[in-house]
């Protein structure tokens, strides 16, 4: 079962930011090269890097440089290319934060040709 | 002076002190949390060993340049233990908690070194980092093709 709420995906194209930020989990809009669009409250908090810095940067290269691999930006790009993504995986965040078991789904709206990176605090 | 202040930031308890706290948060057994925290002496160490050589004020931008050396060293050591402990995590289950620790100490002194290096040259060197990884990853892929 995913840590995304079905109901929230449904909401995901038109989410406000006020929405995003009253989420219990990181929500990361990118655009089809991965620059970030909309940083959500908790994903700044988590990975101690504010609003404003993130925005405009790309979120795989610069960001979170942990998810420039296969594994994530690699799965990212086929699935931008391809235009259908939902794949949720677990992963293991070190970069400028104690070691932090997470989940990550990645999403491509298809109608609104918006992309969705959501992260989830998982246990050990 | 540069040195001075790499000085401060390389002490080897406050290292050390986040080193124990790693393993801590990853469940080490006591003999691969003394090799962890041998593993951070040793690059703290090094630290020292770059302030202690290039100490004089002539030699500061020598110092400079040889510590963002050294965290680009760093930078490419903690992308290795990222991957191993991803790929770990996305095709075992699990990673080996030894690896996510010496990760999370590699973060933690990029982080250190990083107060002592301009943001703009830091930025240019992260980007330099990443396309020359990026265009090794296309040439690889690009010499499977012709084969």
């Amino acid at each position: 079962m995913s840590f995304v709420p079905g109901s929230f995906v449904n909401e995901l194209p038109n989410v406000s930011r006020s929405a995003a930020d009253a989420q219990p989990f990181g929500i990361v809009q990118v655009d089809d090269s991965g620059v970030i669009q909309l940083y959500n409250k908790w994903e700044s908090e988590m990975a101690a890097v504010p609003v404003p810095s993130a925005e405009g940067k790309n979120f795989f290269t610069q960001v979170a440089p942990c998810t420039n691999n296969r594994l994530v930006f690699g799965k990212f790009k086929d699935g931008v290319a391809k235009g259908e993504l939902d794949s949720e995986f677990n992963y293991t965040f070190t970069y400028k934060m104690k070691p932090t078991n997470v989940q990550i789904r990645l999403m491509r709206h298809a109608a609104s040709r918006t992309n969705w990176v959501l992260v989830g605090m998982r246990a050990a | 002076m540069f040195a001075e202040q790499l000085l401060l930031i390389a002490q080897d308890s406050v290292t050390d002190i986040a080193a124990v706290g790693f393993a801590s948060d990853v469940g080490l057994e006591s003999d691969d949390t003394r090799l962890l925290r041998d593993y951070a002496g040793a690059r703290v160490s090094a630290m020292r060993d770059l302030a202690g050589a290039m100490g004089d004020a002539d030699d500061e931008i020598e110092l400079y340049r040889t510590l963002a050396a050294f965290w680009l060293e760093l930078r490419f050591e903690w992308q290795r233990n990222n991957e191993v402990m991803n790929y770990q995590t996305v095709l075992r289950g699990a990673a080996d908690p030894r690896v996510i620790a010496e990760g999370s100490v590699g973060s933690f002194l990029l982080s250190r070194i990083e107060t002592l290096l301009d943001p703009s040259h830091l930025e240019m060197l992260g980007r330099y980092a990443q396309e020359l990884l990026a265009n090794e990853r296309h040439s690889v892929a690009l010499k499977e093709e012709l084969t």
